[in-house]
């Protein structure tokens, strides 16, 4: 059995007892969902680049601690994230310093890269944050983990250690401002706001 | 609203997830071997705990985690203040006077018991019979993210605490020249607890090294 092929609980039960390959697999399973959750969150792929890096060390160093949920790594990883986002330009500086003992990997020049695209991405979830930065920040989370990155109610409960109930209701609360915000009247939802929520989570079609 | 639709997600760059797992491994690799294979003796002229659990009060078990910091104010009190959205930001600055902390969060209207001690110790279990099982609220009590130049802080929610339970928190803490090191485990209970019995632990922290967990 190859590690990609075990359950997050198997690879994370190697990591705990000292075996880096299982937290390898991990990281390889899990790398880009943590980086597009944080380029939602700070409209900036090279900080999500890093920011994904320092969410897995800080995983690492907290492994004994890990709460899998449904049995995925997922929530978790995503709740590690979440907080170190909530300072993301200090997080970015301690996780630097504690690789600067270790030699750094030679540039990775990348001429197959989509630059152009990733710059229009991140002029459009610059004018989105700029919207969503005006609700509490505990809408703002849950409608990063719930909407953008589709974890479900237990699974953000669990991660934000609220009842599932204050999750939904946090989420309403955010697509009702946000609906407000752009000049929609709520009423234009339904309790959920699911049109909102369509919208937000909708792929960039056109490009 | 074509304008607030959310980016499509895409791959790391070419290469760079494989660098950045390079990057990973290597740090897990010096982790692994810099953790001290034999957990120190217990010595009580190696315990530094100053403050005392006040009588009565019940603490919990539930969540540890760890965190590492150098600090460049070593010479200021540790500080426990809240926030405007009700947190409260605790910065440890020294290994010592927890007896303080303990009672500014008392203050604040926290049931919280803090004890320091020194790497590789913690407080025998054994000094409460009503530790909280069930895992903390993950925001109950966080290590705030920190460089390290700046001294370790901490977020506590205090409206996720449930009533009847009180916070016990144990900060392992070593000072070297300029810089300090913390961890911490945070405990709840409903029923009383006595003093801090310090035992040998798996809490690893060097101030000098800039290492910490546990």
């Amino acid at each position: 059995m190859t590690p990609d092929e075990r359950t997050d609980s198997e690879l994370w039960d190697l990591a705990v007892d000292g075996v880096p390959e299982g937290f390898g697999a991990l990281f390889e399973r899990h790398a880009r969902s943590i980086y597009n959750h944080c380029f939602r969150r700070t409209a900036s792929w090279a900080d999500a680049e890093e920011l994904t890096s320092a969410v897995f060390l800080e995983a690492w160093r907290r492994r004994r601690d890990v709460q899998l949920i449904d049995d995925s790594a997922r929530p978790w990883l995503l709740g590690v994230a979440n907080n170190l986002l909530r300072n993301h330009r200090r997080s970015l500086g301690r996780y630097r310093a504690a690789l600067a003992r270790l030699p750094s990997p030679a540039a990775q020049p990348d001429p197959t890269d989509d630059v152009a695209g990733r710059l229009a991405d991140e002029a459009r979830m610059s004018r989105i944050l700029d919207l969503v930065d005006r609700l509490p920040r505990r809408h703002q989370e849950v409608l990063a983990l719930c909407a953008w990155s589709e974890l479900a109610y237990h699974e953000a409960a669990t991660v934000l250690g609220v009842p599932v109930g204050t999750v939904r209701s946090r989420l309403a609360r955010a697509r009702a401002r946000l609906a407000e915000l752009e000049g929609n009247p709520p009423a234009r939802m339904d309790t959920d706001g699911v049109e909102l929520d369509r919208a937000l989570r909708k792929v960039e079609e056109e490009r | 609203m074509t304008e607030h639709v959310v980016p499509q997600e895409r791959d790391l760059p070419a290469g760079r997830l494989s660098g950045l797992k390079e990057d990973l491994m290597a740090h897990i690799e010096h982790d692994l071997e810099t953790e001290p294979a034999v957990v120190p003796a217990v010595t009580h002229r190696r315990w530094r705990r100053i403050g005392l659990t006040a009588a009565g009060l019940a603490i919990g078990f539930g969540l540890a985690t760890s965190f590492v910091a150098g600090g460049n104010d070593t010479a200021g009190a540790n500080t426990a203040e809240r926030t405007a959205d009700g947190a409260i930001v605790i910065t440890i600055r020294e290994g010592k006077n927890p007896e303080d902390l303990e009672r500014r969060l008392n203050d604040l209207g926290v049931p919280a018991v803090v004890d320091f001690l020194e790497s590789g110790f913690g407080c025998d279990r054994a000094r409460s019979t009503g530790w909280v099982q069930d895992p903390a609220p993950e925001a109950l009590f966080t290590s705030a993210p920190t460089s390290l130049d700046e001294d370790p802080h901490y977020v506590l929610q205090p409206d996720l605490l449930p009533p009847g339970q009180t916070m016990a928190l144990e900060f392992q803490i070593d000072e070297h020249g300029d810089d300090i090191a913390a961890n911490y485990t945070m405990s709840r209970s409903t029923a009383p607890v006595g003093d801090c019995d310090p035992v040998p632990n798996d809490s690893i922290v060097d101030a000098e090294t800039g290492v910490a967990g546990g």
